[in-house]
C-alpha cells in the first residue's frame, strides 16, 4: 500500500489517498500520515485507489477517528469500491464515518 | 390464401348438385367440372341427403322446389348432420319473395342466387364461400391447437408442479381460479438443514405458456433447495433460467419464504406481489409487513438477492399470510389486512377471506387466478431430527449456514508455510492467484482477498504467535501490538500454517472451502464475535468480516483450525 496526503484551506481540510492493499502491513504508514495534520482538521479518505482491506484496516480507521476527535470527528470516506463499502457496511461504519 | 386460379382451383373438391331437372344439373355439373370439382346429382332433397350422408361434400348447390323433400328441408337436415364442419350450401332458387329468400337463410343456407343466373356470378359466390370455409377451418385448427396446449399445461402444472410438492398439512392455501385450468405456482421444499423453503407466484400468461415457465422454475427451485443452495441462489437461478427462457413481457411475480428449521428465523423475498404479512395468532396484531422490494424474477438479467436484507425475525406465535394477487388488481380486494386479522380471531384466515370476497369474487369474472397461503409458525412443521451435530459448529443458530450442495469437479490447493518463512511470505496473492487460474474471480477478488487476509492474520498472529486481541484496545496498544508482532516474528524457529483451498464446482454453482489450521493451541470458541458490536474496539472484527462475507464458516476443536465456505453462482 502508499498512502499520500494533502492539505487544502490552510490545513482545514485534510485527503489522505489510499492505494493498492490497504490491510495491517501498513499501520505504521496510515498513522504517520495522519498525525502530522490538526486533529481538527475535516479529513477525507480517498478510496478511489485502493483495492483490498482487512480488519486491521478497519482499526486503522477508527485509531484516525480517534485523532481527529472521537465523535466529534469530521472524516468522509470517498470512493470506494463495492466490496471495500460492504467491508465498512458489514463492521457498521456507516454510523461512524461518512461514506460516500 | 386460397388462390382464384379457374382451372382445377377445386380439383380435391366434392360439389353436390340438387336439382329436380335433369337439363339444370347438367349445366351446373360441366360448368363445375371446369372449375375442377368432382361432381354429384341428386334429383331431390331425399336423395341429396342420402349422397350427403355417404360421400365427403364440400359444396352444395340446393335447388328450392322439388318433389318429395324440398330443398328447405334437405337443407336443415344436412346442417344438422354436420356439426363440426362448414359445408356451404347455395340456394339456386326462381323465388323473388324477400320472405322466400329470408327462408332460404334461415333453414342454414350460406347463400342463394336467382335464376336465370351467370355463371361468372355463381363462381365468385362459390369462390366467396370456400374462403369462408377455409378460414373456419384455419380456426377451428388453432383452436384445436390451443386445446392441446391448453391440456398439456393443465397436466404440467398437476402432475409436474403441484403433486410433486411436499404435503405439509399444516401449510394452507386456497386457490380462486375462474375455470379449472390453475396457473398458479406453489412449491414447497425441505432443506437439508432442516428448514422449509415455499415459493408463491404466478406467471403473467395463459396456457402452455405460463407452463413454459412455471416447469423450469419449480425444477431449479426443488432441485436447489434439496441440495441446500441459500434462497439468494435460488432465486438467482430462477430469475436468469426464466430471463432465458421467455420472452421479455413475461415473468414470474412470486414470493419466496425460507423458514429456518429452530422457527426463529424467516427469510422472505417479496418479487413483485402484494405484502406478505405476519400476525401474531395470539394478540392478534400484524407484526410485520413485507413489501416487494424486488422486480419479478426474468424481468431483468441479472438480479441481486441479499439475504441478510430478507432476515425476518418469526416465532412460534406466527402465522405468515401470503398471496399471488396481480399488484394491479389487489386494490380491488378491500380491507384485506383487516379481515387477515378478523380471521386470525377466528382461527382460519382462509376461510374468513373467502366467505368475505365470495359475491365479489363471482361477480367480478375479470378477477384473475390467484392463491392466498396462510403459514402459521407450529412446531410441527418441522420434524424432529435424530441427526447429532458434528463437531463444534460455530454458526449452528445462524440460519445462514446451509448444508453442502453435490459437486461434479474439485480442484485442491495446498500451502503449508513453517517457521522463518512466517516472516517473509505474505501467502495471500499467491492464494489469489491459484484461484485466478482454476475459475473465474474476477468479481470475488476483493471479498477473497479480505477472507484470505483475515483467516491467515489470525492463524499466525493468535495462533503460531500466540498475541492477544485485547493489546489492541488503545492507540498506542494497537502500535504495541504489530512492534510485538515484529519482534516475536524475527525470532520465530518453529509454528506452521497450513492453508488448503478446495474449490468445487457444477452447472449452477461454484464453492470455495478455505481450512486454514495452525500450530498453535486454539482459542475459546465461545469467546468468538460473529457479530459485529458497537463498541468503539479497535480489534475484534476479523471473524465478523468473514462471517459476513461467507456462507458459512466452522472452527474445529480446540480452535486451531477454521473452514470457511465461500459460494458464487456459476454463469
Amino acid at each position: 500500500m502508499s498512502v499520500s496526503s494533502r492539505e487544502t484551506n490552510n490545513g482545514d481540510n485534510v485527503i489522505l489517498s489510499i492505494k493498492g492493499r490497504f490491510d495491517f502491513n501498513d499501520h505504521t504508514e496510515f498513522r504517520e500520515a495522519y498525525r502530522k495534520y490538526d486533529a481538527k482538521a475535516e479529513y477525507t479518505l480517498d478510496m478511489s485507489q485502493a483495492e483490498y482491506m482487512d480488519s486491521s484496516a478497519l482499526g486503522m480507521l477508527l485509531l484516525l477517528r480517534e485523532h481527529a476527535g472521537g465523535d466529534n470527528a469530521n472524516i468522509k470516506i470517498t470512493d470506494c469500491k463495492p466490496e471495500i463499502k460492504k467491508i465498512l457496511a458489514i463492521a457498521n461504519f456507516q454510523k461512524l464515518f461518512d461514506i460516500q | 390464401m386460397t388462390s382464384i386460379d379457374p382451372i382445377n382451383t377445386f380439383s380435391p373438391h366434392t360439389a353436390l348438385v340438387v336439382d329436380d331437372e335433369l337439363a339444370n344439373r347438367k349445366v351446373l355439373s360441366k360448368f363445375l367440372s371446369k372449375l375442377g370439382f368432382k361432381v354429384l346429382e341428386a334429383e331431390n332433397g331425399a336423395k341429396a341427403i342420402e349422397v350427403f350422408q355417404n360421400e365427403e361434400i364440400d359444396i352444395i348447390l340446393m335447388d328450392v322446389m322439388m318433389p318429395e323433400v324440398d330443398g328447405i328441408e334437405a337443407t336443415i337436415k344436412i346442417k344438422s348432420l354436420c356439426v363440426d364442419d362448414l359445408v356451404p350450401i347455395i340456394f339456386l332458387t326462381a323465388l323473388t319473395s324477400d320472405e322466400e329468400m329470408a327462408k332460404c337463410i334461415d333453414a342454414g343456407g350460406d347463400d342463394f342466387i336467382s335464376k336465370p343466373f351467370k355463371l361468372n356470378v355463381l363462381k365468385a359466390k362459390i369462390h366467396s364461400l370456400d374462403r369462408i370455409r377455409s378460414f373456419y377451418l384455419q380456426a377451428k385448427e388453432a383452436n384445436r391447437k390451443l386445446e392441446l396446449g391448453d391440456k398439456i399445461a393443465k397436466s404440467v402444472f398437476n402432475e409436474a408442479i403441484f403433486k410433486k410438492n411436499i404435503d405439509i398439512d399444516d401449510v394452507q392455501h386456497w386457490v380462486h381460479a375462474k375455470d379449472s385450468f390453475n396457473n398458479q405456482i406453489f412449491l414447497i421444499s425441505r432443506t437439508p438443514s432442516n428448514g422449509i423453503n415455499l415459493l408463491l407466484g404466478h406467471i403473467n400468461a395463459q396456457g402452455l405458456a405460463s407452463a413454459v415457465g412455471a416447469l423450469p422454475s419449480s425444477e431449479v427451485f426443488r432441485a436447489m433447495s434439496h441440495k441446500g443452495f441459500a434462497p439468494n441462489e435460488i432465486l438467482s437461478a430462477i430469475n436468469s433460467k426464466l430471463n432465458t427462457l421467455l420472452p421479455d413481457d413475461m415473468n414470474l411475480s412470486a414470493v419466496f419464504i425460507h423458514i429456518d428449521s429452530e422457527l426463529q428465523q424467516a427469510f422472505i423475498f417479496n418479487c413483485n406481489l402484494p405484502d406478505v404479512l405476519i400476525l401474531d395468532s395470539e394478540n392478534h396484531k400484524i407484526v410485520n409487513k413485507i413489501s416487494s422490494l424486488n422486480y419479478a424474477l426474468g424481468s431483468k438479467k441479472k438480479f441481486t438477492f441479499d439475504d441478510k436484507l430478507a432476515q425476518t425475525s418469526i416465532n412460534v406465535s406466527n402465522v405468515i399470510v401470503f398471496n399471488s394477487i396481480s399488484i394491479s388488481q389487489q386494490s380491488r380486494l378491500l380491507d384485506y389486512d383487516d379481515i387477515c386479522l378478523k380471521g386470525s380471531k377466528s382461527g382460519s384466515i382462509l376461510s374468513h377471506l373467502k366467505d368475505s370476497y365470495a359475491t365479489q369474487l363471482d361477480s367480478e369474472t375479470n378477477f384473475d387466478n390467484f392463491t392466498v397461503v396462510e403459514l402459521p409458525i407450529i412446531k410441527s412443521l418441522i420434524p424432529e431430527s435424530d441427526e447429532l451435530k458434528q463437531g463444534i459448529n460455530a454458526k449452528a443458530s445462524n440460519p445462514l449456514n446451509y448444508q453442502k450442495p453435490t459437486f461434479d469437479n474439485q480442484v485442491n490447493f495446498v500451502l503449508s508455510i513453517r517457521g522463518r518463512k512466517l516472516e517473509s511470505v505474505d501467502p495471500v496473492p499467491q492464494l489469489l492467484n491459484y484461484l485466478q487460474s482454476v475459475a473465474d474471480i474476477s468479481a470475488h477478488q476483493e471479498a477473497l482477498f479480505t477472507i484470505l487476509t483475515e483467516l491467515y492474520v489470525n492463524a499466525l498472529d493468535h495462533g503460531v504467535l500466540g498475541l492477544e486481541s485485547s493489546l489492541k484496545k488503545s492507540a498506542d496498544g494497537f502500535m504495541k501490538y504489530f512492534e510485538l508482532k515484529k519482534e516475536r516474528l524475527e525470532t520465530l524457529n518453529d509454528g506452521f500454517v497450513n492453508i488448503n483451498l478446495t474449490l468445487e464446482t457444477n452447472n449452477i454453482t461454484n464453492q470455495l472451502v478455505i481450512t486454514v489450521s495452525d500450530s498453535g493451541n486454539g482459542f475459546d470458541i465461545s469467546k468468538m464475535n460473529l457479530e459485529i458490536s458497537d463498541e468503539l474496539l479497535f480489534s475484534g472484527r476479523g471473524m465478523a468480516l468473514i462471517n459476513g462475507l461467507c456462507d458459512s464458516i466452522d472452527v474445529t476443536p480446540p480452535g486451531n483450525e477454521v473452514i470457511a465456505t465461500y459460494r458464487w453462482c456459476a454463469e
